[in-house]
């Protein structure tokens, strides 16, 4: 896992997630993110 | 983030921290540092609930207890408990409230895994994990909204879990042998599973309308069907823009087609408006790519944690440089039953080629790894060297045969025992063979062609 470009891409998901909500808001929807990882294993820095 | 009431859920469905036994103290010392890194990084990211894998128990019980008091997220198992009081080690479950929803997320740890346990830490044991699981999301649903399972059972245990168990709303796998990636839904549960070691984040968007307990997701197939018609519209509409851009041609018969292509897409997207009053939710992995921008705290991290790795391996590295061989006598050391006969003895009738080559990154590539902190990943050997996974497997550099350093004529060509005569030798190397190395992940900017000339191998002056 590159733990250092997991954080940007959240932070990403993080506004594009803010920006559905706010353009939801108008039908009170209720709008969320799960974001997961399984088997990480240990890796902190593939090949490459 | 949390303090910021955004609204995303960070969840681990386990085997967060080892690979494999760490044979080795230096390997033990090495994994400890990738624990703390680990930790320190989720900290950051600000996990809400990460599951107990087999794997993070290979060292321990006390040493996961020790790892959770660092760790500002709770570990989660409903099904491991202490063999005498039966009761958990660990938190069963927790209840996050996001957008006034309560998720109730436990974890599940796979009891087929047990005798190994019991083993290595005889007070554990692990209960059957569907009738845990049955008892627990009834418990948890009179108080949450949405039930997530965070499970290692692996893929056939999930899809019975779903089969069984209609209270739960999502289960995020992980665990046993597979290495595939899973999108499924059982029983109108959907199941999600990446590939293993972290090269992706999986994401799931949650969109509701009707929030009124039992929340069903009226989204289904027909939903998803549209997006993927969409989706390749826009696709093909991209394709032929480009291709007329390359061109520099507005030919008719192409614009004929992107007008059509146009026109369905804008009817295709008002039918998924129309869909948009239901409840639904969107599941999307997202590969963590070198293209993304680093954290720079957290690559602080990972640079400390490369410059400590680094001081476990590099002494050792220091000695074995100097035992250069003369050409004869390296020669005669090659075990006469070994398949691969070294660049070396390709050299006796391929010399030209042999002096281009020792000029190559390729010549040079299992040094690039000991020159690299991340050279003690035995996983990078395997495209690092010559041999690896055929005449044995490689785990540090220092394993690789003297004969063998480096990515050699026989890592493309073949094995050359026999030749010149009835050996294997692949006279040509074709694109799949250079692709086993460089995949799209580790060598973007890959292209055969001019890979090629770069490897010397054509050049015979």
């Amino acid at each position: 896992m590159r733990l250092q470009k997991v954080f940007p891409l959240l932070i990403c998901i993080l506004i594009s997630n803010l920006t559905f909500t706010s353009m939801g808001q108008s039908t009170s929807k209720v709008q969320f993110s799960l974001v997961y990882t399984n088997d990480v294993l240990g890796e902190v820095e593939p090949c490459g | 983030m949390k303090k910021e009431g955004k609204k995303v859920l960070l969840l681990d469905t386990g085997n967060l921290l080892f690979r494999k036994p760490l044979q080795t103290e230096t390997k033990r010392r090495d994994a400890l540092l990738r624990v703390d890194l680990l930790i320190q990084s989720y900290n950051e990211m600000g996990y809400d609930a990460v599951n107990i894998g087999e794997k993070d128990l290979m060292m321990g019980l006390k040493f996961l207890s020790d790892v959770g008091q660092k760790a500002k997220f709770p570990f989660v198992s409903a099904n491991l408990v202490d063999k005498k009081t039966g009761k958990v080690i660990f938190k069963p479950y927790v209840i996050k409230e996001i957008g006034g929803l309560r998720i109730g997320i436990f974890g599940l740890l796979d009891d087929a895994f047990s005798p190994t346990l019991q083993e290595r830490d005889p007070g554990l044991s692990i209960l059957e994990p569907l009738s845990t699981s049955k008892a627990l999301a009834r418990s948890l649903r009179e108080n949450c909204d949405l039930i997530v399972v965070l499970s290692q059972l692996g893929e056939s245990k999930d899809r019975k879990l779903a089969r069984e168990n209609r209270e739960i709303d999502l289960i995020l796998g992980g665990g046993g042998e597979s290495k595939r990636a899973v999108m499924e839904r059982v029983n109108e549960i959907p199941i999600y599973r990446l590939e293993p070691r972290g090269g992706y984040l999986g994401r799931i968007d949650y969109s509701l309308v009707y929030t009124k307990k039992p929340i069903k997701f009226l989204i289904s197939s027909e939903r998803d069907e549209l997006e993927k018609r969409l989706e390749r519209l826009i696709t093909r509409s991209i394709q032929i823009k480009s291709d007329m851009a390359k061109s520099g041609k507005q030919e008719e018969m192409r614009i004929k087609e992107l007008k059509f292509l146009e026109l369905k897409q804008k009817e295709l997207e008002k039918t998924l408006i129309a869909l948009d009053d239901k409840n639904f939710y969107r599941h999307t992995p997202i590969p963590v790519q070198l293209s993304v921008k680093d954290d720079l705290k957290i690559i602080k991290a990972v640079e400390m944690y490369r410059a400590e790795s680094g001081k476990l391996y590099k002494p050792k590295l220091a000695a074995e440089a100097g035992k250069e061989l003369p050409e004869k006598e390296m020669i005669a050391r090659i075990p006469k039953e070994s398949t691969f006969v070294g660049a070396i003895s390709c050299k006796k009738c391929h010399e030209v080629n042999y002096r281009n080559w020792l000029k190559t990154k390729h010549a040079k590539a299992s040094q690039t790894i000991v020159a690299s902190p991340k050279y003690s990943q035995e996983e990078c050997l395997v495209c690092h060297s010559t041999g690896d996974g055929k005449i044995g497997e490689y785990v540090t550099v220092e394993e690789i045969p003297f004969y063998l350093q480096g990515v050699q004529c026989e890592a493309c060509h073949g094995e050359g025992k026999g030749h010149p005569g009835k050996g294997k030798i692949e006279r040509k190397v074709t694109l799949g063979a250079c692709r086993n190395c460089h995949t799209k992940d580790q060598s973007p900017t890959f292209n055969y062609m001019a890979y090629l000339e770069k490897i010397g191998c054509k050049i015979t002056k």
